[in-house]
């Protein structure tokens, strides 16, 4: 597909669609008797498989577009980055504990609007994924800012074969699995301009670190 | 009871957004496209117009500027997806007063009509 149709099938033609999707469910749910079992659990089903249509689109979206461009960025502050996050988690009313812990001193060069989608993703990917909560915080390190996601406990929390392809999401819905690929996402806005991505299982604990390359 | 003019190419999202904002309490007019809805506007008087972008013989901007043109003070809303959304500083040529992206939450759409309307609801 050329990259031009490409930007308008998945940009506009599948938007279509999938906004009617969301206008029948909030229809339905506006009409239906809260007593009809069978039409809740629809109205159920359809929400979670459109939701999840949306955000798979979306991170699909946003990935293609990333790959397309590699446009220079112009520094900016590394002590602006975390209360900036901070504050998308309480505008938005993201189901995620704030950050903890400083930019610290440097600048980035990696573009801001993207980062902030990629790491506020990994954090909701993460607690969706995990049975257990996650914890977040950043620390300084030599020529990089650390983003660490910290799961204690059981191994079998997560399955990295698969974190970075697929994550299933337990919601409250018996519609599984939930595919989201926004850590892909994340690694693409760092690797290209020198930060990593990586899961690892250590003492207990899983943990995913995302270095954040500090210009020098 | 306030009018919305809604000008949409799809025939599914007309039927969804006109049965929501119907249950809202609006009144709405329908219109296919953006020589439709330059003639729907200009008789029906709408107290908003919410258009899509893309659609055949006349879009949206081009139907909103050609408004614009004739001297029409109506707030407008852009309905598109997230990358067709125009910039900032060309709302203002389009009469453009808020802009939502594909696909939206039905609940945020119709805060903005109430918004621009100032229809409680």
């Amino acid at each position: 597909m050329r990259p031009e149709d490409e930007k308008l099938f998945f940009g506009h033609d599948l938007a279509t669609p999938l906004t009617n999707l969301v206008g029948a469910h909030y229809l339905l749910r506006m009409s239906l008797p809260k007593d009809d079992a069978a039409g809740q659990e629809s109205l159920q089903i359809l929400e979670a498989n459109t939701r999840a249509l949306e955000r798979m689109l979306g991170w699909y979206w946003r990935l293609r577009e990333l790959e397309a461009s590699r446009e220079p960025v112009a520094p900016w502050p590394a002590d602006s980055l975390v209360p900036r996050l901070r504050n998308w988690i309480e505008v938005e009313g993201l189901p995620i504990p704030p950050p903890k812990g400083e930019g610290g001193p440097g600048r980035f060069a990696l573009p801001a609007e993207e980062l902030d989608a990629g790491l506020l993703g990994a954090a909701l990917t993460l607690q969706a994924a995990a049975k257990v909560p996650v914890a977040w915080e950043f620390e300084p390190r030599e020529g990089a800012l650390v983003s660490r996601w910290v799961i204690d406990g059981d191994e079998e929390a997560l399955d990295p074969g698969r974190l970075f392809r697929k994550v299933y999401w337990p919601g409250p819905s018996k519609v599984k699995p939930w595919l989201d690929p926004c850590l892909p996402y994340l690694r693409e806005v760092l690797e290209p301009r020198g930060g990593s991505l990586e899961l690892t299982w250590a003492e207990g604990k899983w943990a995913l670190e995302a270095a954040l390359p500090l210009l020098p | 009871m306030t009018r919305v003019l809604l000008v949409e190419d799809d025939v599914h999202t007309r039927r969804v957004l006109r049965a929501v904002l119907e249950n809202e309490g609006f009144e709405v007019v329908e219109a296919e496209d953006g020589i439709q809805g330059l003639a729907a506007a200009e008789s029906q008087h709408p107290a908003c117009i919410l258009t899509d972008k893309m659609m055949p013989r006349l879009d949206g901007p081009g139907m909103l500027a050609a408004l614009k043109q004739r001297g029409s003070t109506i707030p407008a809303v852009l309905v598109s997806a997230a990358h067709e959304l125009p910039r900032a500083e060309e709302f203002e040529a389009m009469g453009i007063v808020e802009t939502v992206a594909k696909p939206f939450a039905f609940e945020r759409l119709v805060d903005v009509v109430r918004r621009i309307t100032g229809e409680k609801g």
